[in-house]
């Protein structure tokens, strides 16, 4: 079991299927003069949502960066710190599981990735593919930065319907905490244009996004090695066998997105828990 | 020929949205140089002028007076009245005082057509804010099934235990029950409320609204 479920899951299951993550009051009294000078608030990270993790973010971008050249001991601790300051909480989930955490949330919504807005310049017309759930998306306006291209509100079937259409074109849900362990959507992210992932698979930052509950595994005598799967690997975690001409999955890479599974014709392609696996089981 | 690794396709266009349904932001908040200024403002928070707008008909202390001595049913039916009028007021005050986060609220609902659990959320929250402005309390659930509420400090359930009033069978629950009732039955959320915890038992007073609509 992931930490994240140790802490926020409900009778032993996942974290984010748990209808707890993602309640919230839409109210609150608004604060007088006093209280914002003392900057009240019990979770700092709820009260201010990502803003507040921004800045964690960028310590730990910061300590990886400068110390990991440094003095790796010095590295190490920090990392540690940092992360047990950072309250937010992501980790990869395969459409099915997404699919039923539009059940467990109210309202859900589509809106445009900030990712790609920023790293390939992509119109806000055709860059419908995060979703923000919860109470929080009714204040949606405060954050014209975030929302530059609007919301659209989707019913349960409409939801799961939007994620099958983005994981027909091979993007990776990604479930958030918005101030742990409210959970307030879900990145449909893809290599090389999420930062999240970037964060993780190219400058090794832990807590940016958590591995998921699942791994690859591929039939090996179903496999006709026609490489389809690969081609929906963000995490150059499947490769061709030269002995066997069939395509394996590197256990530790793999983020158990389940993307792979897809357009796999020979059907070879499963998911089994990554806790069945001992070599990877604590690898999140 | 293709040599080494397929490639990936970076070309990928995500879904297009509903351009009837697309909310977007007011042209003075986008953010362009050429909109420099304050921009549409909003107010997303309940506002405190609420209690104010309905202490008249927050006198708990005169129900208090009038208890006592009443039968287990009398002492219902006064409570229940009480929440009945006081949500009445809350509504009447809140619909003056509409903060954006309501409008979308129904905007929302609208769009969807599905008006639980938030529609009737909002009243429940703001008639707690305004009844017991003090006390802790939090959403625990709230999707298109079901919505629970709990109540971990009670100003009301303190005041009858301070005037020596038997709480054992939690006679107040009334008055909540009949509040959330009464603002499912006015905005025509179908909804079912179940007190389903109580105080002191279970160190919360917990309320579960059930949709009665097949989702």
């Amino acid at each position: 079991m992931c930490e994240g479920c140790e802490m926020y899951g409900k009778d032993g299951g996942y974290w984010y299927l748990n209808p707890e993550n993602f309640a919230r009051r839409i109210y609150k009294w608004r604060k007088t003069a006093a209280d914002a000078k003392t900057g009240a608030g019990e979770n700092p990270a709820a009260e201010a949502g990502d803003a507040s993790m921004i800045g964690e973010m960028g310590s730990m971008a910061a300590a990886n960066i400068d110390m990991k050249v440094l003095d790796p001991e010095q590295y190490t601790r920090r990392v540690a710190e940092e992360g047990k300051k950072f309250r937010g909480l992501a980790q990869v989930i395969m459409l099915e599981e997404a699919q039923e955490m539009m059940e467990l949330c109210w309202p859900i919504t589509a809106m445009t990735c900030a990712c790609r807005r920023q790293t390939k310049g992509v119109k806000d017309e055709e860059n419908f593919s995060c979703m923000g759930m919860g109470p929080g998306m009714y204040k949606w306006e405060r954050w014209p930065q975030i929302y530059h291209g609007g919301v659209q509100f989707l019913t349960p079937d409409e939801a799961k319907s939007f994620l099958a259409k983005l994981n027909k074109i091979g993007l990776v849900h990604i479930a958030e905490t918005h101030g742990a362990p409210y959970t307030g959507g879900i990145c449909n992210c893809e290599m090389p244009l999420c930062s999240q992932l970037r964060a993780r698979l190219e400058h090794d930052v832990p807590f940016s996004v958590n591995k998921g509950h699942y791994l690859a595994e591929i039939d090996p005598e179903a496999c006709t090695g026609c490489l389809q799967c690969m081609t929906r690997c963000h995490f150059d975690a499947l490769h061709l066998h030269s002995g066997t001409r069939t395509v394996a999955v590197d256990a530790f890479k793999c983020f158990g997105c389940g993307n792979c599974r897809t357009p796999c014709p020979a059907d070879c392609i499963s998911m089994v828990e990554r806790v069945e696996v001992p070599a990877v089981k604590d690898m999140w | 020929m293709v040599m080494g690794k397929p490639e990936k396709p970076w070309n990928n266009i995500a879904p297009k949205p509903d351009t009837d349904r697309l909310l977007t932001l007011d042209p003075r908040n986008l953010g362009m140089i050429e909109n420099v200024g304050v921009g549409a403002e909003y107010d997303f928070d309940a506002d405190r002028a609420l209690i104010d707008g309905v202490t008249d008909k927050n006198d708990f202390q005169s129900l208090i007076k009038e208890l006592t001595g009443k039968d287990d049913k009398a002492t219902r039916k006064l409570f229940s009245n009480f929440g009945k009028e006081l949500m009445a007021k809350v509504a009447e005050v809140g619909e003056k005082n509409k903060d954006r986060a309501w409008e979308m609220v129904e905007i929302c609902a609208k769009q969807t057509g599905l008006s639980f659990p938030h529609l009737l959320q909002v009243y429940v929250e703001l008639f707690t804010l305004c009844s017991r402005p003090v006390d802790k309390w939090s959403i625990v659930e709230s999707h298109i099934r079901k919505m629970r509420i709990q109540q971990y400090t009670c100003s009301y359930l303190k005041a009858q235990e301070d005037a020596g009033l038997s709480t054992e069978k939690l006679p107040c629950q009334a008055l909540c029950i009949s509040a959330f009732e009464h603002a499912a039955k006015e905005n025509k959320v179908p909804a079912k409320v179940e007190l389903t915890k109580q105080i002191p038992k279970d160190q919360a007073c917990e309320f579960t609204f059930t949709a009665r609509y097949e989702v």
